[in-house]
């Protein structure tokens, strides 16, 4: 069995176009697989300013944005920041190594992969002995139809 | 990045293929925390983050022969793909983190309570986010990773990304603004 490791199942051209199309159109089209079938909607948002996007990615410095109507914005931020500020400080609880290490299979990993895929190597012996075989099937052949005909 | 050539994700790779099992617990120790991290922000529950962590290394392991490439973008992947399915699969009522789990790092009780309170919301909030957006925000804002990085590990476009965080923000924005703007 091969897993499928794509994240989208293979749909991040449909995925990049559809976050182009309006938000209204994707509400409206069908699931793709492993798209979550949320019992609720993305809730109604509201627009935040490009400067306030841009802080938060790190292109501006926060006196930039912390003005006129985005401080409000900017206060907001800040607070939600010393969460997740504290959520990437988490570690995975010790035992978990322990338990993933004695879950593992005793044998080494192996590659499946099927016949057609595999390396295929012709030793002049084998090739020898089938050309011989080859000769001698055809020289039955022809034989059994020279006999049948006559 | 790994500089010792020695200690390589490829060269440990190798040490289990050739028979050396104890090896993958370097691999395992070198990358649980984020994808635990991702696994815990995607689902809210820290029993479903280990138990998708578990199953994710386990199917890492049957599956090293096939790695190409990047070790860490492709365990990550599988860990994404085990959050999503989880995420489709189970229709949960809302779990919250366990708050013995984590450390107290607040000052005083009533800073506690207040901390306790967003983060119970914000969880709260990104659970109604579909799953597209919120793994863009986890992977953005508590993973810290960037948009380059994002578009590799998830196979599509930086402009798309940066897409699925604005609407993610704006999104949570509108739901907790109201009571910690």
């Amino acid at each position: 069995m091969v897993d499928d490791l794509r994240s989208d199942d293979g749909l991040s051209g449909f995925d990049g176009h559809r976050d182009r199309v309006s938000r209204r159109s994707e509400q409206e089209r069908p699931l793709a697989d492993r798209e979550v079938p949320l019992g609720h909607q993305e809730p109604e948002a509201r627009v935040l300013s490009p400067l306030v996007h841009a802080w938060l990615d790190g292109e501006l410095p926060e006196a930039s944005v912390r003005k006129g109507d985005t401080a409000r914005d900017v206060e907001f931020w800040k607070q939600i920041n010393v969460e997740v500020e504290t959520r990437r400080r988490m570690r995975t609880p010790v035992f978990v190594e322990t338990k993933i290490m004695n879950a593992l299979p005793q044998t080494a990993p192996v590659a499946i992969s099927p016949w057609w895929r595999r390396e295929f190597v012709v030793r002049p012996t084998y090739a020898l002995a089938v050309a011989a075989a080859l000769i001698v099937a055809a020289s039955a052949v022809t034989a059994t139809l020279i006999v049948t005909m006559r | 990045m790994i500089a010792d050539p020695e200690n390589s994700d490829q060269m440990i790779i190798q040490r289990v293929l050739s028979g050396n099992r104890d090896a993958f617990k370097t691999l395992i120790s070198r990358y649980s925390d984020p994808l635990y991290r991702h696994a815990l922000c995607m689902t809210g529950s820290p029993d479903v983050a280990e138990d998708i962590l578990q199953l994710s290394f386990i199917k890492a392991y049957q599956h090293l022969a096939e790695v190409r490439g990047r070790f860490d973008a492709w365990v990550f992947r599988i860990v994404a793909n085990g959050c999503k399915d989880w995420l489709k699969n189970i229709r949960r009522s809302h779990l919250s983190y366990d708050e013995d789990d984590q450390p107290s790092a607040y000052a005083t009780p009533d800073e506690e309570l207040d901390r306790t309170e967003l983060r119970s919301d914000l969880d709260r909030a990104l659970a109604t986010l579909p799953a597209s957006l919120r793994e863009a925000f986890v992977m953005k804002h508590v993973e810290g990773r960037s948009y380059e990085e994002m578009a590799d590990l998830l196979g599509t476009t930086v402009g798309a990304l940066k897409m699925r965080v604005h609407r993610a923000r704006e999104a949570l924005q509108a739901l907790l603004e109201e009571k910690y703007a």
